[in-house]
């Protein structure tokens, strides 16, 4: 059953996006409900080549950030649970951590926050 | 009520050059005082804890903007969206720099993240510096008091500017210099050895470069805005923060010389702290001034929210400040002392 919860990764991602469609698309044509139209909102003077280009510039980033976010989620499934020289299949009860949190093998790679406390 | 709230969005302002300021400074200086990877994690961890609160104070002056001062937030948001996206993708890719770094051992990899950091950093600085010119130059506001400004035009601060031009420039230098000497007095206080070493020499050679262009910034000024000098003596408290502002570059040097670290880098935080308040002291009440007809100019009184809104607003900002002023003494305080790598922070 663990291989359930292996393919359920996206999930959060999913409902994330799903909510924030909800909240933005679901107010429409309000920008704020009832008070103020999206038509009103608008920057007049903000041409619509400028906003091409700005959305252009988002895409490629947010492309790039996605690409850097997946390979660094498939480098740390590769290296396979628990500091194990290869990925197994055989370890199915430790293979049920979510394949992107990093494990206790590995306890000095820590995030911003947590480093922080060490540095002290 | 107006003025108050002038001031308190200038303070916000003024607080996040002095926090952010150290983070862009040591960013720039990173590659140049750091150079083995155990220095470099040491430069990250001397920021690591301080650098996204500090980076907060930026989002909080823009809320209470919007809050106290909504045609100001409106207008400015609007014609300054090209400049305003350039530094929300800076502040991206530095973030993402700073987690990024970590994550693979490999030197090419930590190479690269740390050319972003540096650049980042750098350019960020130099467009803080250009907004701040921008807002003292001032914007071809129309009757309607909107704006749009192009990157550039023909690089002279006339009538139609760009964000760019000779004189924006000038300030983002000098702005690029101030910040790299912050950032490296704060490196003095916090770390050790050979990264203090070298930082300590780049506070030197920046703060001597910051004064020559601090002389030419203010003549730029005085020459492009005569108005904001007149301003100053017509009301002499003002000169409170020439005064900071010129005893805090003086008390750079002398701590600098005697080794007293915190000292020195407080000093630079008050000639920051100095610059800023005459700067925005000195344009007030105007907020956004128009380069096309003076009269259409933004200032606090005919950009403000209505009077009972800005009364209860003031209640709450008061609380909201105190809580936050708190989290930051005790932020410095529980991360006091020197950073030791060693202990295992931005490892791997």
């Amino acid at each position: 059953m663990l291989w359930v919860l292996m393919l359920s990764v996206p999930f959060p991602y999913i409902a994330t996006t799903a909510g924030w469609w909800t909240a933005e698309l679901g107010r429409q044509p309000w920008l704020v409900y009832g008070l103020f139209r999206t038509a009103d909102g608008g920057s007049p003077q903000v041409s619509a080549g400028d906003v091409v280009f700005t959305t252009l510039g988002f895409v490629g980033l947010y492309l790039a950030l996605g690409m850097l976010f997946l390979f660094q989620v498939l480098r740390e499934v590769s290296r396979g649970p628990l500091g194990k020289p290869s990925p197994s299949a055989a370890a199915p009860a430790q293979a049920e951590p979510a394949p992107a949190v990093s494990n206790g093998a590995r306890p000095e790679e820590t995030m911003a926050g947590s480093g922080a406390k060490l540095s002290r | 009520m107006e003025a108050l709230w002038f001031a308190i969005v200038a303070g916000m302002l003024a607080v996040y050059t002095v926090l952010d300021g150290f983070d862009f400074g040591v960013g720039i200086l990173h590659r140049l005082v750091a150079r083995t990877d155990e220095e470099r994690r040491t430069v990250f961890a001397a920021i690591g804890p301080v650098w996204d609160g500090n980076e907060v104070w930026l989002v909080a002056a823009g809320g209470v903007l919007f809050l106290a001062f909504p045609r100001v937030y409106a207008s400015a948001f609007s014609g300054f969206y090209l400049a305003l996206m350039l530094v929300l993708w800076l502040l991206i890719l530095r973030g993402v720099a700073i987690e990024s770094r970590s994550r693979l051992e490999d030197p090419l990899w930590r190479d690269f993240w740390d050319a972003i950091f540096s650049l980042a950093s750098l350019l960020l600085a130099f467009v803080l510096g250009v907004a701040l010119a921008n807002v003292v130059r001032g914007v071809p506001l129309d009757a309607g008091g909107s704006f749009f400004i192009p990157l550039f035009t023909d690089f002279r601060p006339g009538t139609r500017p760009g964000v760019f031009d000779w004189y924006t420039a000038l300030v983002g230098i000098f702005t690029v210099c101030a910040l790299a000497g912050h950032g490296a007095l704060y490196l003095v206080w916090k770390t050790n050895g050979p990264v203090q070493a070298r930082s300590r020499l780049w506070a030197g050679r920046a703060w001597l470069a910051v004064l020559p262009l601090w002389l030419a910034t203010t003549l730029a000024t005085a020459w492009l805005r005569p108005d904001i000098f007149g301003n100053l003596w017509r009301r002499p408290w003002l000169l409170g923060f020439v005064v900071l502002m010129a005893g805090g570059a003086a008390a750079v040097f002398r701590f600098l010389r005697r080794g007293r670290e915190l000292a020195a880098f407080l000093s630079s935080a008050a000639f920051l702290l100095g610059l800023l308040g005459a700067t925005l002291a000195g344009v007030y009440p105007v907020w956004l001034r128009s380069t096309v007809d003076p009269s259409q100019s933004l200032t606090a009184t005919n950009s403000a929210a209505g009077t009972y809104g800005l009364q209860v607003a003031l209640a709450w900002v008061t609380a909201g400040l105190l809580l936050a002023g708190g989290y930051f003494v005790n932020l410095f305080r529980a991360t006091r002392g020197k950073v030791d790598v060693r202990a295992g922070a931005y490892h791997e």
